[in-house]
């Protein structure tokens, strides 16, 4: 599963870093390096992607282990933010002041020079217009997205953190918005996207990192973690006006790997939807069983990562 | 610094805010008006004690509170902190330019209305006028630093130091003495009442050292703000 990366490679090295809050811990002993190019780092909700990637900015410090992004502390040095274009999760920009404004604070911030041609460049990367004259409070949910990554690109890093940049975007701009980061990470650039979308982080590439209650599930190529993802067991909840007579067909089929009866309906363990589809069909046909649902049980994100990280 | 400093004054200055604060120091104006309408014979005296009583003790600090402890505090609370923090940016530069927006924008709040005020109730009196505007300005500079500290370091900082205002300033600074060698309102009090030529109770002795230290508790508070956004953790 895992793909290990010579350190010369690294660009960004985590070695045995936990964070907590308090008694929670929010990240616990992850360790991973990231090369040039794109690497997703996916994960439902709660799963510690975001703290992650705080920690590898520099803007939080880990409660053990080391941080390192181009060799260097991003908490101690902060010479190596030059080096970092962060999307933040959170949807707030300053309210006040127009996109161009705010991205070309950030070049300022950033010494770039000519900051206003390259707030406007960036800008109209993500398809904006930099002469919009309105304050950022009356953008829409997926322009303030767009304009958060045209912030981060401003000053041209070597490396792109992006926590859920594709959150409030429509599928053309998300396409879009794949497409520029496709382009930053084959331009040299090290990419980091977040996300707990699993089909969205399939077009992002095929490096992945999965993170499951603060842990790293699973490190490596995606295909091969989409393959381990598909040969789970499924759960599915069968209704029918007989379940002892069904369960009886469905196990005779070979359809299902376990069976719990109730009154009204019974959970089945599977590890082909797709042929269980076909069978419990069949076999309630030729039983004189009437279904009345089919119902996937673990068909979410959740369950994925509960299997990835080795319990169900 | 600068573009630091006009984010951030454009932060402060939303217009709920401003217009509650020009009414607060605004106040000092009717009250001047009532003084110059009483014809009492010592209008100098009574307006000194009113910049000293209301200018002083409420609409300086309530206005530098309100206006520093946002600056960082309002990015903070909406987590736009981040765009400044993860830019190249020396610390104390943020922190600096953080305290200019801060003194730069409490200052004409302050000092416009409550100096007009002081030159209403006397009588266009010069000594008055010019006490005024520096024991105004003093204030703002050593509340806008402390503020501006607070603000990053404490959430609700507008209940804190109001609660700062209420009991180190207004109570326990007047009550035991070596406490008033550390409030900034004696110390402007002081500079009010010695430029002003007059007595007034609770300020402390040296001129020099009351200009001096409002000054200095700012600029060690600043300089705090830096040292904090260094180790501070950014959501």
């Amino acid at each position: 599963m895992t793909s290990p990366m010579s350190n010369s490679d690294a660009v960004i090295q985590l070695d045995g870093v936990s964070k907590f809050f308090g008694g929670v811990v929010a990240v616990s002993d992850v360790s991973f390096t990231i090369g040039p190019g794109l690497t997703a780092l996916l994960g439902p909700n709660g799963a510690g992607k975001s703290t992650v990637m705080r920690m590898l900015c520099g803007l939080a410090k880990p409660s053990r282990g080391t941080v390192r992004l181009l060799g260097r502390d991003p908490r101690g040095d902060p010479g190596v933010l030059r080096d970092i274009g962060l999307v933040p999760q959170q949807e707030a920009v300053p309210e006040v002041i127009t996109g161009l404004s705010f991205v070309a604070l950030g070049a300022r911030l950033s010494k770039v020079a000519n900051p206003v041609d390259a707030a406007r460049r960036s800008i109209e990367t993500v398809a904006l217009d930099p002469d919009d004259p309105r304050p950022l409070r009356a953008y829409s949910k997926g322009m303030r997205q767009r304009i958060k990554v045209a912030a981060a690109l401003v000053h041209d890093p070597r490396v792109m953190v992006l926590d859920e940049p594709l959150e409030g975007l429509d599928p053309r701009q998300r396409r879009a918005m794949i497409d520029v980061f496709t382009a930053l990470a084959e331009g040299g650039r090290t990419v980091v996207v977040s996300s707990h979308v699993l089909d969205e982080v399939e077009r992002f590439g095929s490096r992945v990192l999965v993170m499951a209650k603060g842990r790293l599930a699973a490190e490596g190529d995606f295909r091969l973690i989409r393959d381990l993802m598909d040969d789970r067991p499924h759960r599915l909840r069968i209704g029918s006006n007989d379940p002892r007579a069904l369960a009886a067909g469905l196990v005779a089929d070979g359809a299902v790997v376990g069976v719990t009866i109730g009154a009204r309906s019974m959970v089945v363990d599977t590890v082909d939807v797709a042929a269980f589809r076909r069978s419990v069909t069949r076999v309630a046909k030729s039983a004189g069983v009437h279904l009345t649902e089919v119902v996937p049980l673990d068909d979410d994100l959740e369950s994925v990562f509960r299997y990835l990280v080795g319990g169900r | 610094m600068s573009a630091v400093t006009a984010l951030i004054a454009r932060t402060q200055l939303t217009r709920g805010r401003v217009l509650a604060l020009l009414a607060v120091s605004g106040l000092s104006l009717l009250f001047a008006i009532g003084i110059a309408a009483g014809s009492s014979g010592n209008e100098f005296f009574d307006t000194i004690s009113m910049i000293d009583g209301f200018a002083l003790t409420v609409a300086a600090p309530v206005v530098a509170l309100v206006l520093a402890s946002a600056a960082f505090g309002d990015l903070v609370d909406d987590g736009t902190l981040v765009y400044l923090w993860l830019r190249p940016v020396p610390r104390w530069q943020l922190a600096a330019g953080a305290a200019i927006a801060s003194v730069g924008t409490a200052l004409p709040i302050v000092v416009i209305p409550i100096t007009a005020a002081a030159a209403i109730g006397s009588g266009f009196d010069g000594t008055a006028i010019a006490a005024t505007a520096a024991a105004t300005t003093v204030a703002v500079i050593g509340y806008a630093g402390l503020f501006l500290a607070l603000g990053l370091k404490i959430r609700r900082a507008l209940i804190w130091g109001l609660a700062y205002i209420l009991i180190w300033e207004g109570f326990v600074s007047r009550g035991v003495s070596g406490a008033a060698k550390l409030s900034i309102q004696v110390h402007a009090r002081t500079v009010l009442a010695r430029l002003a030529e007059t007595e007034l109770p609770a300020h402390s002795s040296a001129t020099i050292t009351a200009f001096a230290v409002p000054v200095v508790v700012g600029a060690v508070a600043v300089a705090l703000t830096a040292r904090w956004l260094r180790t501070t953790e950014v959501a």
